[in-house]
């Protein structure tokens, strides 16, 4: 290879070079101006005019640098310039390259020791070492710029930039500013206590959260003249970090957001979620007592706590009433909280010290559980449990509490038991007696039998009572009515001295008596016995005169469906006509449906999708208004047909 | 027409049997000025049981803490709904008593926040025409209770119209005599009642 051909080489390689620099410098450049633009935005918001230069400053510097660059690389051109550019970095050549390439020379007239002087010129050592520290500056530098870009997050400054840039270029030449209301974000901020994230919504239609959330409407361009409106309180966009920016509070009530720009209206639906107060069952103790006697002792109690957001706390309330009438007395107390630091569920427990809590006969022992949650917005939310009842019975009876049949049915057990060993034993002795011995003994538990069987048919009648001198039954009467029939047929046999004959049924008596013994405890609370009005002896007997109002008939309640569906119908018929404003009737109507028709909000927000795109907007409208027909009367079986009666 | 049976609430907690005589007081006063066909005896009936709904207007009152169960609450919650009448008296007559504690909180639990009634309220004029309503009683300043004259009744209202009333006014201890004894006073105490009554079965 001659020494021109390596030039030459050589030239094509610093061209590519200054050309491959020029690029990376550009675009350094270029990153460095939206560095200091978006930097600058963070510290103090850009002015729109500073946001809309942003794009052609970049540019410019970028054009700037690329030229910079050229310039300096121009004289890669030339080919004795590059053998000079050689030269320089190799002087002992003594200008033997630059006279190889002379073109004025061909290598026949150059002397051999020039040529050979020449041709011993590193020219590829210096290009490559030349190039790579060009490039590598060039890289090293964009790099830089590219990794500081990618952590300041450039694009939304970028794109509002872009667009103001269009907005002013455009109106420039005399076009309409576009409607700032698209594109449009909503950013939802749930409340601190609800530790939900925070959630960005695209071209939102609805924004569903968290009563007191905060919502931060953003669109792009300057916040001049872009409001929004929910229901009479209007308020001005104000500048945001790019473009404009406004923020409301999610309300307690569904309702509408109206964002306007000029002639460009848009309307976003608020539907707040409320945050449920926790939900708390009460596990132990399991049901109400009535105690006999005053317990002692510990008394386990247990209760679990289930919220939809997160639980704060629990606790048990005790409340103990003690008298009657308008001498009493109560005592309020609470155990130890539980703590269940935001836990879905959680249980609380807890050991009540009945010796502590200044029980005595007729007291009443309330117990509930509660749990709150952390809701510092609209609660906090309280759920309370189910209250169990334990009560200790009076002695002697009181109006609240009446101890009736347990000891009765005990007692009737213990002497059936009694009269069935005893007539066991009779049997089994009877050959050892005489005759009249074992009849006399016979008769004698006949007549105890009848004693336990009036015993029996007594609780009866108690149970049977129903205050106001009839009578039912009840399933514990029936089988104690079971056990006094059988006792009857005992007795029966007994007073024939045939106590063989009786035990069968003297066993199947205890036995009821026993399963009624185990079974069932009654504690019949006071019994108000009414008393009967000699209504006819007093009618009208009254002496206060009355000076009656005219009865006025009740204003019938508006019917909320019927309501709905005929802002449906209307809106379905403006849609011919003016399709945006039916798409903003049914928005309103959806708002409306969210309280009274949460179905119908459903199938609402399906159909206003549909009318959105286009598609499928019969079918989503016919459905939404079949959700809001009247039910179907149900009738129970087919009416009475008349026989006989003449067609009409 | 079926005929009015008055209805005493039967509730699982506290002492709901505190006003034995008034059943018969205000069959006696409904009979006495009006001719409504009225049961001569009234009836006990369970909150949570489904005979509530067989009874127009339920009388409920009580001195000690009311901690409804769920069935009772729900059951409740569907009868005043529905059209019944529940009216609950604070037999203590005392705002800082556990009765009045318990049982606004219950209601405030099943219900919401209950309505202050207007003193314009048809309530007291729909058969007697009281002036200065609600009627005092002579228990409110016995030195017992909250020993205050109570100014208003609340109420949950149905569609306008009242499904729930409470009273402070303790109309438990007024009206709870045996009926002959009117004959010996000057003004019936119980025409209030015959109000509640006329109101629940006609409005």
């Amino acid at each position: 290879m001659t020494p021109l051909d390596r030039v030459r080489r050589a030239q094509r390689w610093l061209a590519a070079t200054v050309l491959v620099t020029a690029l990376l410098w550009a675009l350094s450049l270029a990153m460095a101006v939206v560095i200091v633009a978006v930097a600058t935005n963070f510290i103090v918001p850009l002015a729109p005019l500073l946001r809309a230069a942003v794009v052609p400053a970049a540019l410019g510097a970028a054009i700037l640098g690329a030229g910079v660059i050229l310039w300096w690389g121009r004289r890669a051109r030339s080919l004795g310039h590059v053998a000079l550019w050689v030269e320089e970095r190799q002087p002992e050549l003594r200008y033997a390259l630059v006279a190889a390439v002379d073109p004025r020379f061909s290598v026949a007239e150059l002397s051999r020791e020039l040529v050979e002087n020449a041709s011993g010129a590193d020219v590829e050592g210096i290009v490559r070492r030349s190039v790579r520290r060009a490039v590598g500056r060039a890289l090293v530098s964009c790099a830089i710029a590219g990794a500081v870009l990618a952590l300041l997050g450039p694009r939304d400054l970028l794109r509002a930039a872009a667009t103001e840039f269009a907005r002013r270029t455009g109106s420039r030449a005399g076009a309409p500013m576009a409607s700032r209301l698209t594109p449009l974000r909503a950013e939802v901020l749930p409340p601190r206590y609800s530790r939900l994230p925070d959630q960005t919504l695209v071209e939102p239609t609805t924004v569903a959260a968290l009563i007191g959330s905060g919502v931060a409407f953003k669109g792009n361009g300057p916040a001049s003249g872009v409001t929004l409106a929910v229901g009479t309180d209007v308020r001005p966009a104000a500048e945001g970090t790019v473009g404009w920016s406004g923020t409301l509070v999610m309300p307690k009530d569904p309702a509408v957001v109206t964002l306007r720009d000029r002639q460009y209206q848009r309307l976003v639906v608020l539907a707040p979620r409320v945050d449920s107060a926790p939900n708390v069952m009460l596990r132990l103790p399991v049901h109400d007592t009535t105690y006999q006697t005053v317990p002692r002792g510990l008394l386990t109690v247990e209760a679990g706590a289930t919220d939809d957001i997160g639980l704060a706390y629990g606790y048990f309330e005790y409340l103990v009433s003690t008298g009657s009438e308008e001498s009493f007395q109560t005592a309020a107390s609470e155990s130890p909280r539980e703590e269940f630091n935001n836990a879905r569920s959680g249980m609380v427990h807890a050991t009540i010290n009945l010796d502590t809590m200044k029980l005595v006969p007729g007291s009443v022992l309330h117990i509930r559980a509660v749990a709150f949650d952390y809701n510092d917005v609209t609660g906090p939310g309280k759920g309370v449990s189910e209250t169990r009842t334990l009560r200790i019975a009076e002695k002697p009876d009181s109006t609240s509490i009446t101890a009736a049949p347990p000891l009765p049915i005990d007692s009737m057990w213990i002497s059936q038991r009694l009269l069935n060993m005893k007539t066991d034993t009779l049997i089994r002795t009877e050959r050892k007696l005489a005759h009249e011995e074992f009849s006399h003994r016979s008769s004698g538990y006949s007549n105890a039998q009848e004693d336990i069987r009036r015993r029996v048919l007594a609780v009866v009648a108690l149970l049977e009572d129903n205050g106001v001198g009839g009578s039912f039954f009840t399933d514990e009467s029936k089988l104690l009515r079971q056990a006094a029939d059988l006792m009857w047929s005992a007795r029966e046999d007994l007073g024939v001295a045939q106590p063989d004959s009786a035990m069968p049924y003297m066993k199947q008596a205890l036995k009821i008596l026993d399963d009624a013994r185990m079974a069932y405890r009654y504690y019949l609370r006071g019994i108000l016995r009414p008393v009967v009005v000699n209504i006819e002896r007093v009618r009208l007997q009254g002496k206060d005169s009355t000076a009656t109002a005219p009865l006025l008939p009740r204003a019938v309640p508006p019917d909320v469906r019927a309501g709905l569906a005929a802002r449906i119908d209307a809106a379905v018929r403006l849609y011919r006509l003016a399709p945006e404003a039916a798409m903003d009737t049914l928005t309103y109507v959806r708002v409306a449906a969210l309280t009274a028709a949460p179905v119908v909000a459903g199938a609402l927000d399906t159909a206003l999708v549909a009318l959105r795109r286009g598609i499928g907007v019969d079918s989503a409208l016919a459905r939404t208004r079949r959700l809001l027909e009247p039910r179907a009367r149900v009738i129970a079986g087919p009416p009475d047909w008349q026989a006989g009666g003449a067609e009409r | 027409m079926s005929q009015f049976v008055f209805a005493t609430a039967e509730y699982v907690s506290g002492d709901w049997e505190s006003a034995p005589a008034l059943p018969e007081n205000l069959i006696d006063s409904v009979a006495r000025y009006t001719s409504i066909d009225v049961a001569p005896v009234g009836v006990n009936v369970k909150l949570s049981s489904p005979e509530l709904f067989d009874y127009p207007f339920v009388w409920m009152t009580g001195h000690l803490p009311v901690r409804l169960t769920d069935a009772e609450r729900r059951n409740v919650k569907r009868y005043v709904e529905r059209g019944g009448f529940l009216m609950i008296d604070d037999h203590n007559h005392d705002i800082t008593g556990q009765f009045h504690k318990t049982v606004t909180e219950e209601i405030e639990r099943t219900f919401g926040k209950m309505t202050r009634l207007a003193n314009t309220h048809e309530l007291y004029r729909c058969f007697f025409v009281f002036e200065n309503p609600p009627p005092n009683t002579h228990h409110e300043l016995n030195g017992y209770g909250d020993d205050l004259l109570h100014r208003y009744l609340d109420a949950v209202l149905v569609n306008g119209r009242i499904g729930l009333l409470y009273s402070n006014k303790d109309y438990s201890s007024e009206w709870n005599f045996h009926a002959e004894t009117k004959k010996f006073m000057t003004q019936d105490p119980t025409k209030f009642g015959v109000n509640l009554i006329v109101y629940a079965l006609t409005r």
